[in-house]
């Protein structure tokens, strides 16, 4: 049941400032339509031309041209029954569960993404930190090749090969003389 | 499709993409860290003992491996994070919210299924292991401690887990009763053409 309904004597009497689609709310030409905010309370407009789509019931003032100010628009906001300006409550119509399911996903995704983030990025980058000021085990192999700290090559190079190795060697061959 | 269903829908993939967004990051600071603890460790290793030509070569292959897997792992995640994003981006901007919001359903399935084993792993790791106390652990591995417990309880156990399955189940679900809901009205559509 979506649609255009008057709220006072003035919205009565008047006829044509907006039309209802299947996009939204169409404001009619050389009309403009207030409402408020609730957060923050600020006021907001739209021009002739503008399809408006609220997600939940939107009070609003329409106004031929810009013949009000805001005062004005702001008492008549505020008390409907005494204002000369019309106002009207536009009524979305779908009872949609729905968007209130995608309302607290959309929520709870911020939520995760920052959890994301902070795990993801900022934490890791602040654990590097952390680590380079009390130790520098977070230097990598590459790193340390390029401060020369080690060389593969030069380790390469020497080519020695250890006692423990060595031994290992001359018993697999003296247990291959053993067994022929 | 009304304008409350296209509200309706784009709330649900932004939701979408920012839970595979999301998870995807977790996974790139978790592999990105691991790699810099595998990569840590070689070069302790490396320089803390005297070793043979061969010795070393067999230490650098051994870490090299540990390494690789998680740089891949990291970098997979990152690339998975920036795809998605894009890609449902541009369903929107240039085919249409439909598309768009079928290729979230695609997103947030295909993140969830690809980390599973990933997932199963790591859980049947810390079954089979237990879950180390860092405070255990002698030396300055404490400076480690609160960070790692903290992740454990927020990453790890309760938290965003249930919130990562509890999610990505409603999106899912939302989603495809939009899109058949969707599909239901384009005989409207023809009724008004006759």
């Amino acid at each position: 049941m979506s649609g255009i309904i008057p709220m006072n004597a003035a919205a009565k009497n008047v006829s044509g400032l907006m039309t209802v689609s299947r996009s939204g709310f169409l404001v009619a030409d050389d009309t403009s339509v207030f409402w408020k905010r609730w957060s923050p309370p600020f006021f907001e407009g739209a021009l002739a031309g503008d399809v408006l789509t609220p997600g939940g019931n939107l009070r609003v003032v329409a106004v031929r041209g810009s013949e009000a100010s805001k005062s004005e628009i702001k008492n008549a906001l505020n008390n409907p029954d005494s204002s000369e300006l019309p106002i009207f409550e536009l009524v979305p119509g779908l009872e949609e569960p729905l968007l209130k399911v995608s309302r607290l996903a959309l929520a709870a995704g911020v939520i995760y993404l920052i959890a994301g983030v902070l795990f993801g990025v900022a934490m890791p980058t602040a654990l590097r930190y952390v680590a380079l000021s009390y130790e520098g085990a977070v230097d990598t192999r590459h790193l340390l090749e390029r401060k020369k700290v080690i060389d593969d090559y030069k380790v390469l190079k020497k080519n020695d090969i250890d006692e423990g190795t060595k031994k290992f060697v001359s018993d697999m061959n003296a247990a291959k003389e053993g067994s022929k | 499709m009304n304008y409350v269903h296209v509200k309706t829908m784009k709330n649900l993939i932004a939701a979408g993409v920012m839970i595979a967004v999301g998870d995807s990051l977790q996974w790139f600071g978790l592999s990105s860290m691991m790699e810099r603890v595998a990569s840590s460790t070689q070069t302790l290793m490396l320089t803390a003992y005297d070793w043979s030509a061969i010795q070393a070569l067999l230490v650098r292959n051994i870490y090299d491996g540990e390494i690789m897997f998680w740089g891949c792992l990291s970098l997979v995640s990152l690339c998975w994070a920036v795809g998605c994003t894009l890609l449902v981006a541009a369903f929107y901007r240039f085919w249409s919210i439909r598309l768009a919001a079928l290729f979230t359903i695609g997103a947030v399935v295909s993140t969830v299924a690809l980390s599973a084993p990933l997932r199963f792993a790591d859980g049947l790791w810390q079954w089979i292991v237990g879950i180390p106390s860092m405070g255990s652990v002698s030396g300055r591995a404490e400076i480690a401690a609160p960070p790692g417990s903290l992740v454990h309880t927020l990453f790890d156990t309760s938290v965003f887990g249930i919130m990562r399955v509890v999610l990505s189940i409603v999106v899912v679900l939302a989603l495809s009763v939009l899109l058949a809901r969707s599909l239901k009205r384009t005989n409207f559509h023809m009724k008004a053409v006759n």
